[in-house]
């Protein structure tokens, strides 16, 4: 258990508080009409309105808090802040909201709660597990390349985490009514969210190729990291293999639950096992 | 895997006709061959085939001031520098290293040996003593780095005892410690080259090292080659692999160049065939049917 005791520690918290209650707010709005006339009384679109007010309130408040923590450690430390665990939660946290935001008015994609219930996910091991203690960047991370690599990486994970829980809703849909109009629409959202993610997967492997030819003389290493991470955008890449129509959604809702499984053991997994020592171990 | 990348781009005429997954799929295919270009049967071939003298990849270890031969180039490195970022305690610290016989290190623990009393250094049953540890003037020097301690020790393996004066800037010391305990190197070997290490516990800011490269005109080129900074010429990128804490020793690694601009070439077309294919184009439709739209309202 390390809590912080500290300005930053004090960001943390209020951001894990209001992503929590962003999320209970969005979420709440998410009952049955008929559960939410019987237990509050009220008309329910009116109460629903307000509680989704309420919830971005919260999920901004949430940013500012996350944001100014990342602003915080990086004016701090000097340099991007994604050296370690704790640095690479907080920047993926204070990510989702600008996220959501964007996904909602231009993409037309929704499941906000659940982007407050992940920011406020990644930021429980922030507050209570990872030590915050300032790591110095090793000579082989000081480097141009540092910051878009990780920075590239984490959006698209933020991103294709959003598309697995679009997938979640696409399974769901299609358990109850296999032809329905609500079952078009998430695939749609599914497919815009991995066009989104995908370029950027690509950006990063790529950026990463060209920063591991300057620091380790090779593009590719064959580390695990990066094979995790080959294997992820294979799986993405196959999704766009798929072929197109409504009998093909479910399997693309596999496969993109598949690749989230993946980048999950790419960020996570490789980092913290210590049966895929690497060269890309100093994130741990 | 570049076979079937060709026979999509042959069969499918969607890949084709598409500028974009064209652009993807040549890309890839690009990486796929760019690789195989510069891997080392392809070397090896080239080098058969056509009497190119150009080896993948080699290292050398060097000391300041040595030079060594790395395929048809000659290298010398003429200085080395280590920068530390600052420390709230800065210390030196005893390591106790152990290698495989390979002489890749397989264990490098940390020791404290309190002066007059017994240390063991790991299983090796060798005991350390240490009878004098005399701390230098603490004033930093232009690295940052605080000036060594000068240690006097006693070491003990079954009956055998000797003793070593050092500072860590002495660069024998790996011997030292084989010719005290150990009659010959075989046994030194065999017990796993138990090695004693005296070095700054700060965290390394930076490790440079001037190169200069020789051909056999003559000199090449000169450059001080970091980590995440390599030096290229004569179609190799030259990088400091690996450096000792204080600088002392060096491992230049040399890599041919061969095929990397094209695996460049490449991932810029991959990425560029997705981002149009991915993001230009649906922005490009939907504005291009918005206008479509609006000519016809218009009408």
């Amino acid at each position: 258990m390390a809590i912080k005791y500290d300005t930053l520690g004090l960001l943390i918290y209020i951001a894990l508080t209001a992503n929590i209650l962003a999320w209970v707010a969005m979420l709440s709005t998410h009952f049955p009409r008929r559960f939410r006339a019987i237990r509050w009384g009220v008309y329910p679109h009116v109460f629903v309105t307000r509680l989704t007010k309420i919830g971005w309130a919260f999920f901004a408040l949430g940013f500012v808090a996350s944001a100014g923590g990342v602003l915080m450690r990086g004016l701090s430390t000097g340099r991007p802040p994604m050296r370690n665990m704790f640095e690479v939660m907080m920047f993926i946290a204070a990510v989702m909201f600008p996220l959501s935001v964007f996904c909602r008015l231009v993409l037309r994609v929704g499941s906000c709660w659940a982007d407050a219930l992940l920011a406020a996910v990644l930021l429980v091991p922030v507050g209570f597990v990872f030590s915050a203690e300032v790591a110095h960047l090793p000579p082989v991370l000081q480097n141009p390349l540092f910051g878009p690599h990780v920075a590239t990486y984490l959006l698209a994970y933020a991103i294709l985490a959003k598309a697995a829980v679009q997938a979640v809703a696409l399974l769901r849909i299609s358990r109850r009514d296999a032809t329905s109009q609500p079952l078009s629409e998430r695939s749609g959202e599914l497919d815009r969210m991995v066009r989104l993610g995908f370029p950027l997967l690509t950006m990063g492997l790529c950026l990463g190729a060209i920063w591991g030819k300057l620091a380790w003389g090779d593009y590719w290493n064959w580390d695990p990291k990066e094979m995790w991470s080959l294997a992820t955008w294979l799986i993405f890449a196959g999704y766009f293999h798929l072929p197109k129509g409504s009998r093909a959604d479910k399997l693309r809702a596999w496969v993109t639950l598949a690749g989230f499984a993946m980048t999950i053991i790419t960020l996570l997994w490789v980092n913290f096992s210590k049966l895929f020592a690497g060269l890309h171990n100093y994130a741990s | 895997m570049l076979a079937l990348l060709a026979l999509s781009l042959a069969a499918c005429r969607a890949v084709r006709r598409d500028m974009w997954m064209l652009a993807i799929h040549l890309g890839l295919g690009l990486v796929i061959f760019g690789a195989m270009w510069g891997s080392d049967k392809a070397h090896e071939l080239r080098s058969h085939w056509l009497g190119k003298d150009k080896i993948p990849a080699g290292e050398v270890s060097l000391a300041p001031g040595e030079q060594a031969r790395l395929g048809e180039l000659t290298l010398k490195l003429a200085a080395t520098r280590v920068e530390y970022y600052p420390a709230d305690e800065p210390r030196w610290q005893f390591y106790f290293e152990t290698s495989n016989p390979a002489g890749q290190v397989v264990s490098r623990t940390p020791i404290h040996p309190k002066p007059g009393q017994l240390t063991e250094l790991g299983d090796s049953g060798i005991q350390l003593r240490l009878m004098e540890y005399i701390e230098q003037n603490p004033t930093r020097d232009r690295n940052g780095l605080l000036p060594p301690p000068i240690v006097k020790m006693e070491f003990l393996r079954g009956g055998v005892v000797g003793q070593l004066a050092m500072a860590a800037k002495e660069n024998s010391r790996r011997e030292l410690l084989r010719l005290m305990l150990f009659d010959t190197e075989q046994d030194w070997l065999q017990a796993g080259r138990p090695t004693l290490m005296l070095s700054p516990d700060q965290a390394a800011r930076k490790y440079q090292a001037e190169l200069v490269v020789f051909n056999q005109a003559g000199f090449l080129a000169r450059k001080t080659v970091e980590i995440n900074k390599p030096m290229h010429c004569g179609g190799y990128h030259f990088y400091l692999a690996h450096s000792d804490p204080t600088g002392r020793e060096v491992v230049i690694m040399a890599r041919s160049d061969s095929g990397l601009r094209i695996v460049y070439t490449g991932l810029a077309l991959l990425l560029a065939g997705l981002i149009g294919r991915l993001w230009i184009r649906p922005i490009w439709r939907k504005i291009s049917t918005r206008k479509k739209q609006e000519a016809c309202d218009g009408d």
